[in-house]
């Protein structure tokens, strides 16, 4: 850079500065999302840390050794806001609006099945609340009802239940996983705070 | 003026050129050790005897090596509405990948990329690898999974595929650790030609929220659940150890000196936190336990205070990290029955000054 004020003072010319000016107008305002949280399913845990004895991860997969067993799926957003975003809404750390859960599940056992819901902590009334179980079936999106013989890929989209007044600082996703089912990844939707600039 | 004109087209170029690579070309993506996980769960063969979790760092204990996965959150990707306008690319390219760890035996430390993409639309799909890599030799090191701007092998091929999820399989070597980890995910070009000047002005800042669920815990039974993280188990004074790791917001290009944590809360519940706790000694007893990635150093801030609204929050806000952190987390000391529903804070982000 210290070439080209160089250059820039040695000429002077109005050219020169048009130029400049121009190109250095160029703005990029990190402010284009939603905010996508993507996520393994080794992410998750299970339910107590003596529970983690029945679980079995690899890249990419997480699921129980012998049985069944629950795992629990926090969402991490990250930043609440888009980038370099603090006010200018009244909650904006705790405030939440998914838009979107989507888990992809694999299911090799056709005698088993997984499943997954979301939930979320209620702040302001110190409360849970849950979304409805989605099953791994050949429906994209899910089965409202376990289907045992199905066995594949496919994702299970869940509704995210409503919390009073949007506000919570523990979410995510459950699965209850049988033997030979499995989580593979999610993919999150979320609105930042506040949801435009 | 002919001559004159040329310089000023090479001026010109000039400047488009160095402007355009200027920096924040990447979103950088940071992660406490202690957010990896083991393949096999030992929870009785932990560091010290203290169970696998509970800890800032992910360390194995045990005496032989062992598999982990340390997951990558990919969230907080922002595309631009500028006069340069894109949407958040969700892709695997990526400037670098990073572990930090600390080799405490004579066994190489290796660790490797493994994603799977949407290289096909259909669920699932394959898993695509890049090149292992190693350290060895007592003490700190950092792996750098990216060698010239490439993962390598079938990663490094499909790289431009949205990411689907992306793990870093470990092996890490007895009394050894992994401190932190995180990926240089490139923001709109590939390579993200990153020539830039470092540039570590704190002159931004966004609120952070963390799940009281992502909390792991030592020394007495706690269950994972729906509201956070309880302690139910009992034994000794009957106070469990809750680290929960700190995820901080996308970075712009660099692990940043000089970040600032402001206004930290995090919301308690169950026990006997209340008004008048910190005087009987029933408030857990919580604080901001981090380490300096290159001087190993751990750090530790003053330890929350009681608000009657329901949470703990850090006094003496701000906290300034002089040097770059590996790993940040919040670390409790709490009694039975008391429950971390998940925590907020306003953590630091650092200059955007344009470019891809």
């Amino acid at each position: 850079m210290k070439v080209i004020q160089w250059v820039l003072a040695a000429l002077g010319g109005s050219t020169l500065v048009a130029v400049s000016f121009n190109v250095g107008a160029v703005e990029y305002n990190y402010n284009v999302g939603p905010n996508y949280a993507e996520a393994s399913g080794t992410a998750c845990r299970a339910t107590t840390e003596a529970k983690e004895y029945n679980i079995q991860r690899r890249a990419g997969e997480i699921g129980p050794i012998l049985g069944s067993e629950r795992v629990v799926c926090p969402i991490n957003r990250r930043g609440t806001s888009v980038y370099g975003r603090t006010g200018s809404t009244v909650n904006p750390e705790t405030e939440l609006t998914v838009n979107s859960i989507t888990v992809t599940l694999n299911d090799s056992s056709s005698t088993t099945t997984g499943s997954c819901f979301a939930y979320a902590d209620v702040l302001t009334t110190n409360s849970v609340v849950f979304g409805p179980v989605r099953y791994a079936c050949a429906t994209q999106g899910g089965c409202t009802s376990a289907n045992l013989s199905y066995t594949g890929n496919n994702d299970v989209s869940l509704p995210f239940p409503a919390i009073t007044n949007n506000r919570t600082v523990n979410f995510g996703y459950m699965c209850d996983l049988g033997r030979g089912a499995r989580v593979l990844y999610s993919s999150t939707s979320i609105t930042p705070n506040p949801s435009s600039i | 003026m002919k001559v004159l004109g040329h310089l000023a087209l090479l001026a010109a170029s000039l400047f488009v050129s160095t402007s355009a690579f200027a920096t924040h070309k990447s979103w950088v993506l940071q992660h406490a050790g202690g957010q990896c996980v083991f393949d096999a769960s030992m929870p009785d063969f932990g560091q010290n005897g203290a169970g696998d979790y509970g800890d800032i760092f992910l360390w194995n204990g045990y005496d032989s090596s062992r598999s982990a996965e340390c997951p990558l959150i990919a969230a907080n990707r922002w595309g631009t509405s500028g006069t340069v306008a894109f949407n958040p690319n969700r892709w695997a390219e990526a400037k670098s990948a990073f572990v930090h760890v600390y080799e405490g035996s004579s066994t190489a430390f290796t660790c490797q990329a493994v994603a799977r993409l949407r290289v096909a639309l259909a669920p699932g799909g394959a898993l695509y690898y890049g090149t292992a890599r190693s350290v060895s030799g007592v003490g700190n090191h950092t792996l750098e999974l990216i060698s010239n701007t490439s993962w390598g092998s079938t990663l490094e091929a499909n790289e431009q595929a949205l990411i689907r999820s992306l793990d870093y399989q470990c092996i890490i070597p007895p009394n050894s650790a992994v401190r932190g980890y995180g990926a240089k995910l490139c923001q709109n070009w590939a390579d993200c030609h990153d020539a830039g000047a470092r540039d570590d002005s704190q002159e931004n800042s966004t609120y952070v929220q963390g799940n009281g669920a992502d909390c792991t815990s030592w020394g007495l039974e706690t269950a994972r659940g729906a509201d956070g993280l309880t302690i139910n188990g009992s034994g000794g004074d009957n106070r469990a150890h809750v680290v929960c790791p700190v995820l901080p917001p996308a970075l712009d290009s660099y692990e940043h000196t000089g970040g600032f944590i402001k206004r930290a809360r995090l919301y308690i519940a169950g026990g006997t936190p209340g008004a008048g706790c910190q005087s009987n000694g029933s408030c857990p007893s919580c604080y901001f336990d981090w380490e300096e990635r290159d001087t190993g150093l751990e750090m530790t801030s003053s330890v929350f205070t009681w608000n009657s609204n329901g949470y703990l929050e850090m006094p003496n806000s701000p906290l300034v990290m002089t040097k770059v952190p590996s790993a940040v987390s919040i670390t409790c000391l709490a009694y039975r029955g008391q429950r971390i529903r998940g925590y907020t804070m306003e953590m630091s982000e650092t200059r955007v000054s344009g470019g891809q």
